[in-house]
């Protein structure tokens, strides 16, 4: 019984050392650069980051929410495709569409050259305005983070028993009054928690802020080491953030636990749809597509063509390599969460002790912590590790993969911890009890029982980490080994030098393999209509 | 002349060509308390659901004081027919408190303090107005289902076999304080159930709902 809760204790310290480094500067030196951020530059990062989560908060609200109640209450032009279409944006990260939209409408964008070929005007025309400002970014956070909101409000909305709305119309509510008194109250809990994550994935972003040149913290972070070769400030900075960031986190957390109260009714009845006709019907279904549009449709379109049109070969050996380490980095990440999370999962149900499962709910805690600031807590510790702990074996691993996959590990596990802890609600625990009665105990019954049965859920963990690994870019950026690239390094690499053309292959690679999971969310979602119907 | 509450003439309901309600009539005056009994799926709560509307009707007319509310190209909104229904299932809002549950339908009215008082009183559940549904049983559950129903003074109160998940005793209690209350407020009734004995204490007239046909039994 003590070995299976020593692993969970190994891996929760080699998780949250990385993220008590970073705090630890705190009480370190202040250098200088400190006047001069204060002075000129520290300012602005707050300030923008505020206005940004203002703004993107009240973009994926609208689309979210909105999206969720019409697919959920109505029946309209294409709802059964809009249903499952609206999660599509989640496959395109937010510096993808950035580097689409500059490719786009800027002064020489092709959105902008094709206004100028169809009304024959002069060269110097801009029709769109200037989108590389904060205005610019909050568009792109919306369209590709709404999802977030999307999934979990769609599905508290799902949950809402038809009686009680059938209450709000026999005490005088007509349409408006049910979304806005009884369906939105209703599934408030779910949908702070669905923009509680885009706030986290907001502050935490370094590549579309730092393609649309918006200052904020993470790309003060980067440019305070990179720019001012200031590892401690930029430690320090990291650790401002991430206390405004796990103040996010516990408000998801907190407001999780409020999301149950829905689901309370034994005698739930399925909502039943309304049908739009005519105008209305047009309105929902537009309402729909745009953000698919936006967030998915136009950027590949663009990407195709761009990748389509350039004469270079983009199957080249750089591609190729990129391509082959993207994946093995992100297939091996996700197999070793994957594993680590079924059996942490099995030590906790096994032992039955509550400890390790707030444990395992804090080494969750680095889903929230931007890709940056996890780098230059690993970078820390691993120099550490090579001066105190390597010296004499004549090793290092400052610089290798091993900071990586760490890298990886820490940000992904949630996803994985996620996708096995729903796997084992479904596995009833007389399940258990009958294996152990006929003398399958500890290993024997996760390797004969709990694995068997879960493995769509280990897929599905799978699947999930390895989207998210191929998709991170900042501390792929900072931790991978010299000359070792992945997709998402090459392409930021060529959107940094304004190289689109040949940025648009790595980054419909990323895209295509982020679909993947998109496709098991969809097949769960269809699942769930069915059900419905 | 006493004052027609409801009259359905001639109603039809199919569901994919299967009829549920086939010609049912029936007239219910002020004051008046009528019970329909019937199996499972005889169509009770469809009847029901109709009158409320929230399901067309294929043919056939219902009126609600005299003013025609459904038939076959016509269906005035649920919100504006000004009739409540409690149910099994109670439907209470669960994000708020017993008090702003009962008030959830007058508002807007300016006396809504005194009825949500006079309500409370009269259901005994002063003591749960600042509670949340879920922090109070099911049997005080049910009669904040009452009290909210009847705050706005609707024009039909239809119960949905409104105690069939509550215990005998608490059956038995709730029968003798909500026929006190029916005769008070002098409530239109229309009951819905599989019990004969709480039809026989509660109402006055009898049906049944057999193969979709609506027969006066007492």
């Amino acid at each position: 019984m003590v070995s299976w809760k020593i692993l969970p204790f190994v891996v929760a310290v080699i998780f949250i050392t990385p993220i008590l480094i970073v705090f630890t500067s705190l009480f370190g030196e202040y250098s200088d650069n400190w006047s001069h951020l204060i002075e000129f530059v520290l300012l602005d990062y707050i300030s923008s980051s505020i206005l940004l989560v203002l703004g993107v908060s009240l973009g994926v609200l609208v689309i979210g929410v909105l999206s969720a109640y019409l697919v959920t209450n109505y029946s309209f032009y294409g709802k059964n495709t809009f249903e499952w279409a609206l999660l599509l944006p989640l496959a395109i990260p937010p510096y993808i569409l950035a580097y689409t939209f500059t490719g786009l409408f800027d002064a020489n964008g092709d959105a902008n050259i094709l206004i100028r070929y169809l009304f024959n005007l002069n060269n110097d025309f801009v029709f769109f305005p200037n989108v590389r400002n904060i205005t610019g970014v909050i568009i792109v956070f919306s369209f590709t983070l709404y999802p977030y909101v999307y999934l979990v409000t769609r599905s508290a909305f799902l949950n809402q028993s038809n009686s009680i709305k059938e209450s709000g119309r026999l005490l005088g509510l007509g349409q408006i009054g049910i979304f806005s008194k009884i369906s939105l109250p209703l599934a408030r809990p779910a949908f702070i928690a669905g923009l509680m994550l885009v706030i986290m994935e907001t502050l935490s972003d370094f590549g579309a802020v730092d393609h649309f040149a918006v200052q904020t913290f993470t790309t003060g972070i980067f440019r305070t080491w990179y720019g001012l070769y200031d590892l401690n400030t930029a430690m320090q900075l990291s650790s401002l953030l991430l206390m405004i960031i796990f103040l996010f986190y516990f408000l998801e957390r907190f407001s999780r636990e409020g999301i149950s109260y829905t689901n309370d009714n034994s005698t739930f009845k399925t909502a039943s749809v309304i049908g739009l006709k005519g105008l209305k019907s047009v309105l929902a279904s537009s309402f729909c597509f745009i953000p698919i549009f936006i967030g998915f449709i136009l950027p590949i379109i663009e990407l195709s063509l761009w990748a389509l049109e350039t004469n270079v070969d983009i199957f080249n050996n750089k591609f190729l390599v990129g391509s082959f380490n993207t994946i093995t980095l992100g297939l091996f990440t996700g197999l070793i969460c994957a594993l680590l999370a079924i059996v942490i999962n099995f030590s906790i149900r096994f032992t039955k002790n509550k400890f390790l499962k707030r444990l395992n709910s804090l080494m969750s805690i680095g889903y929230a912590i931007p890709g940056l600031i996890l780098a230059v807590g690993i970078t820390r510790f691993l120099v550490f590790s090579d001066q105190n702990v390597f010296t004499n074996i004549n090793f290092v691993i400052t610089g290798s993969l091993v900071g990586l996959f760490l890298a990886y590990i820490i940000k992904s596990y949630a996803l994985a911890n996620s996708s096995i802890e729903s796997g084992y609600e479904r596995i009833s625990n007389s399940i258990d009890n009958s294996a152990q009665l006929l003398g399958s105990s500890g290993g024997k019954l996760l390797g004969r029982i709990h694995f068997p049965l879960m493995r769509t859920s280990f897929l599905t963990a799978v699947l999930l980490v390895t989207s998210e690994v191929v998709k991170e870019l900042p501390a792929t950026l900072i931790l991978r080994p010299f000359n070792f690239d992945t997709l998402a390094v090459i392409t930021y690499t060529y959107a940094a030098e304004e190289r689109m053309y040949q940025a648009a292959m790595p980054s419909l690679a990323i895209v295509i393999i982020g679909i993947i999971p998109i496709i098991f969310l969809t097949k769960m979602i269809r699942s769930s209509r069915i059900k419905d119907s | 002349m006493t004052q027609k509450i409801l009259k359905i003439e001639d109603l039809t309901l199919s569901y994919a060509n299967q009829k549920v309600l086939k010609d049912v009539n029936l007239e219910l005056s002020k004051g008046e308390r009528v019970s329909i009994l019937g199996e499972s799926g005889s169509g009770k709560s469809s009847l029901l659901r109709c009158i409320a509307g929230f399901e067309p009707v294929n043919n056939g007319k219902i009126f609600i004081k005299n003013k025609l509310v459904s038939s076959n190209n016509l269906m005035i909104p649920t919100e504006k027919r000004n009739v409540g229904m409690v149910a099994q299932e109670k439907a209470l809002f669960p994000h708020l408190t017993v008090k702003k549950n009962i008030s959830f339908g007058i508002e807007r009215e300016k006396n809504k303090d005194e009825v949500v008082t006079e309500l409370t009183n009269l259901f005994k559940i002063t003591n749960l107005i600042d509670k949340l549904p879920r922090q109070i049983s099911g049997g005080e559950q049910q009669r904040v289902a009452f009290a909210r129903s009847l705050a706005p003074s609707p024009n039909l109160l239809m119960l949905d076999e409104p105690f069939s998940a509550l215990d005998n005793e608490l059956k038995q209690e709730l029968y003798y304080e909500l026929d006190k209350i029916f005769d008070k407020q002098e409530l239109s009734i229309l009951l819905v159930t599989h019990d004969h004995e709480e039809a026989k204490i509660l109402t006055s007239r009898l049906f049944k709902l057999t193969q979709g046909s609506l027969i006066s039994i007492e």
